[in-house]
């Protein structure tokens, strides 16, 4: 079985790539955008005062959890509180947070309340801090596939963004300066 | 050489510094354990290094195809780098594994037959050879994954500093401790390089090498 999963990957990237093509200009997310950077593919939306940029999900290793990384930024006066989240495939979508639970290791919980974004600031989710858990996904996400993320905000109200699966390695630090 | 490096580690510690300052309310205080790595600039390594070092852990686990393995055995001669992790990690633990599978993929055939990458479950009861086989083989097949009864890996984990709990199960909500950091042991079994959650790719290839040559911070 493990023999056939790069030709699988293969497949469904080229499968990806054209679905991505083909639907943006038919897609009522008009300001979502895929695109690739040095480090690879991102997306990115922009909805009233909310920017969300940098959105990637590495490929998981495990078929039952993913991680969703992006950046919030906030642009104007008011703040907003990034209150929870949906996914299509469908997953459990639990923004957490990994902490440090005392001698030389750590745990992640639940962000309470939801996940403050300050007025004219921006927050960033990436590994080792931030993240939005997918917990048991309705379908394997492999690399080249595009996860739609449904964001509510409390006071922006929804903003949907496509994120692409990036590859298993994506999220090794590669610079000194986590999150970059 | 050592100069260079010196400056270079001094750069980066103030690059970081400025950077937990900007971004302190969107990093974790995990992330930000990692800061203190390039603070000392009078090591030649760009892990931490202790001045009281960990011997190898003589402890026997579970390997991957369901065989006993024994660090101290299995691991010898080898640069051994050691995590404590679990599979349903999201995070930190799949971020480790990618920056060292990244590594070493970038060593050559020569470096990287001379190391071996230890993942130990602090997970066991979820994490079975079967599951640790099909997690950590996406990484690198090399890699070398263990499981076994929790309580002997926790006490392996704590004689090396690192504290984690039983994984406990509250209405569904799965809460599982990882380790923080990667430690080193040279091909003596002498372990007193630690690698912080957020060592990079860069830093893991700078050291190899080093600890590979047999050089002593």
């Amino acid at each position: 079985m493990r023999f056939f999963l790069p030709v699988c990957a293969l497949a469904v990237l080229a499968t990806a790539t054209a679905c991505t093509s083909t639907s943006t200009a038919a897609s009522p997310i008009a300001t979502a955008t895929t695109s690739t950077t040095a480090t690879g593919p991102r997306g990115s939306v922009s909805v009233g005062d909310i920017k969300i940029s940098n959105a990637y999900i590495p490929q998981p290793a495990s078929p039952d959890v993913a991680a969703a990384y992006f950046t919030v930024t906030d642009v104007g006066a008011k703040g907003d509180v990034l209150l929870s989240a949906t996914s299509d495939p469908s997953s459990q979508a639990s923004l957490m947070q990994e902490s440090e639970t005392g001698a030389d290791a750590g745990t992640m919980a639940n962000i309470s309340g939801g996940l403050s974004i300050p007025a004219d600031g921006a927050v960033e989710l990436g590994p080792g801090g931030y993240h939005l858990m997918l917990t048991n996904p309705a379908a394997t996400l492999t690399a080249g596939e595009t996860v739609v993320l449904r964001l509510r905000f409390k006071t922006t109200g929804t903003v949907t963004l496509k994120v692409p699966v990036t590859s298993l390695l994506s999220d090794a630090q590669t610079s000194s300066m986590p999150g970059m | 050489m050592i100069k260079t490096r010196t400056i270079l580690a001094g750069v980066l510690a103030i690059g970081l510094i400025g950077t937990v300052g900007a971004c302190g309310s969107s990093s974790s205080s995990s992330a930000s354990s990692g800061f203190v790595v390039d603070s000392a600039p009078s090591s030649l390594f760009d892990g931490d290094q202790l001045t009281q070092p960990f011997a190898k852990p003589n402890v026997t686990l579970t390997d991957t195809s369901g065989k006993q393995f024994n660090l101290v055995q299995g691991t010898k001669g080898k640069l051994t780098l050691v995590y404590f992790g679990y599979t349903h990690c999201p995070d930190v633990c799949p971020t480790t594994m990618a920056t060292l599978a990244a590594t070493m993929r970038t060593l050559t055939s020569a470096q990287a037959a001379q190391v071996d990458v230890v993942f130990i479950s602090s997970d066991p009861k979820r994490d079975t050879p079967a599951v640790l086989h099909a997690w950590l083989g996406q990484y690198d097949p090399k890699f070398i994954g263990l499981t076994g009864a929790f309580g002997t890996i926790q006490s392996a984990a704590s004689s090396l500093g690192i504290t984690i709990e039983p994984p406990t199960d509250t209405n569904g909500q799965y809460t599982v401790t990882h380790g923080a950091e990667v430690i080193a042991f040279d091909a003596e079994g002498k372990g007193d390089l630690v690698y912080t959650s957020g060592t990079s790719v860069p830093q893991f290839q700078h050291d190899i090498p080093l600890l590979l040559a047999g050089r002593d911070g």
